[in-house]
């Protein structure tokens, strides 16, 4: 019975991270990443995968090392809240001018080939990978409070360092994964309506880039200069 | 006219990333600085950390609340309902010195963090003798009963008054 009580509890305290005001920019960036194909089920439901086995991964990672005893809980917590989220705002802002083709582009500063800009573009599933493992990184206060002091002792407790954060880190994406496909499946029915499909999943990536680059911003501005 | 927009768009935010960077660098280099001495000091200090200094005589219980650089919503109002408590409940204690409030950033302190475990936000209730720490108490529940003020403040207040009571005991005995 405590087992499922346990398994129960881990799967619910990543959805109560994923569905806190804490990483609200960062969900919001995911979801318009995942979200933005709308002409192709196939690729959003790719990319939904991609990000919760980039999730699901890190935390099974860090639960192995930690509940192995091989890395301590506060160093690792105070390490990761601080220099993940140094690098999160610049690289948000990178993603999101790759997105936007500023990056790599004709017009732009050719400080990614063509191939990159491209790629990150058109939604390689490694990307959403890659997305996945940073923000699953990038631990807000109320995410390592949930991951370090809530999932770890209970990982520990039921010695289960794999399947407990495992599930919290698929509660963590499930909730963004629905709602990506919530936005696609809302942005496919206006397009078709209006039959304008094209020119809506055109804005939707170019929002998509635009809310990058906003979330980038915001967290450059709160854990960089600590101004927010 | 818009490609020529978004060129300098890029530009600036290439510079914002740049300059970034460079700052990351520098607060670095420049906390690590600062952190040298307190860490040093961490094991004969009876309060760790840039932000204050060595604990003067006598006994006396200090509740910190300690944050990350990012003070997010959560953490806001665990500190409200944890700083509200010990001003209203305590404030006779607080009054005469045996009970102390503060509050300090754990990622510029590292010392204080490591010495108290702390992984997130949270409270911390230590008791301090003729200037040194004798023991410390971290509160992790107040992750899981900010949402029942009543819940918070039996558990945070049933920790500070037995703190109390066992400093005056031990004052009694002494």
């Amino acid at each position: 019975m405590s087992w499922w009580i346990a398994v129960v509890s881990a799967f619910w305290l990543g959805v109560l991270t994923s569905i806190s005001p804490c990483p609200l920019a960062t969900n919001i960036a995911a979801i318009s990443f995942i979200g933005r194909h709308l002409s192709s089920r196939r690729r959003v439901l790719l990319c939904g995968l991609y990000y919760t086995a980039g999730r699901t991964l890190t935390y099974v990672l860090l639960g192995i090392l930690l509940a192995g005893g091989l890395l301590q809980v506060t160093g690792v917590s105070q390490f990761l809240q601080q220099y993940i989220n140094y690098i999160l705002g610049p690289a948000m802002i990178v993603l999101g001018m790759l997105l936007l083709g500023w990056i790599g582009g004709g017009a732009s500063l050719h400080l990614a080939g063509d191939r990159v800009q491209k790629h990150v573009a058109e939604g390689g599933g490694i990307w959403a990978f890659v997305l996945g493992v940073l923000f699953a990184l990038s631990f807000c206060p109320f995410a390592a409070a949930l991951f370090f002091i809530g999932l770890i002792p209970l990982a520990i407790q039921n010695s289960s360092p794999l399947l407990l954060p495992a599930l919290y880190g698929i509660g963590t994406a499930l909730p963004v994964v629905l709602f990506a496909f919530l936005i696609m499946l809302s942005g496919e029915l206006v397009g078709r309506a209006f039959n304008r499909l094209t020119v809506i999943e055109k804005y939707i990536r170019l929002t998509a880039g635009g809310v990058f680059i906003l979330a980038g911003i915001y967290y450059s501005l709160t854990y960089i200069y600590e101004v927010l | 006219m818009i490609e020529k927009l978004c060129s300098i768009t890029s530009r600036a935010l290439l510079a914002f990333v740049l300059i970034s960077i460079g700052f990351v660098l520098g607060k670095e280099a420049t906390l690590r600085q600062t952190n040298q001495p307190a860490a040093q000091d961490a094991g004969t200090e009876a309060v760790a950390g840039g932000e204050f200094t060595a604990a003067e005589e006598g006994r006396r219980v200090v509740v910190y609340y300690l944050h990350a650089s990012f003070r997010c919503i959560t953490c806001n109002t665990i500190e409200l309902l944890a700083r509200t408590l010990v001003e209203e409940q305590f404030a006779h204690a607080l009054a005469d010195g045996r009970l102390e409030w503060h509050e300090a950033n754990f990622q510029h302190n590292p010392a204080m963090a490591q010495r108290y475990g702390v992984a997130s936000a949270c409270v911390v209730i230590t008791t301090v003798e003729n200037g040194q720490e004798t023991g410390f108490k971290r509160m992790d529940d107040v992750w899981t009963l900010y949402r029942n003020p009543d819940s918070f403040n039996e558990y945070i207040g049933a920790a500070i008054a037995e703190a109390l009571a066992a400093l005056e005991n031990r004052s009694g005995a002494s």
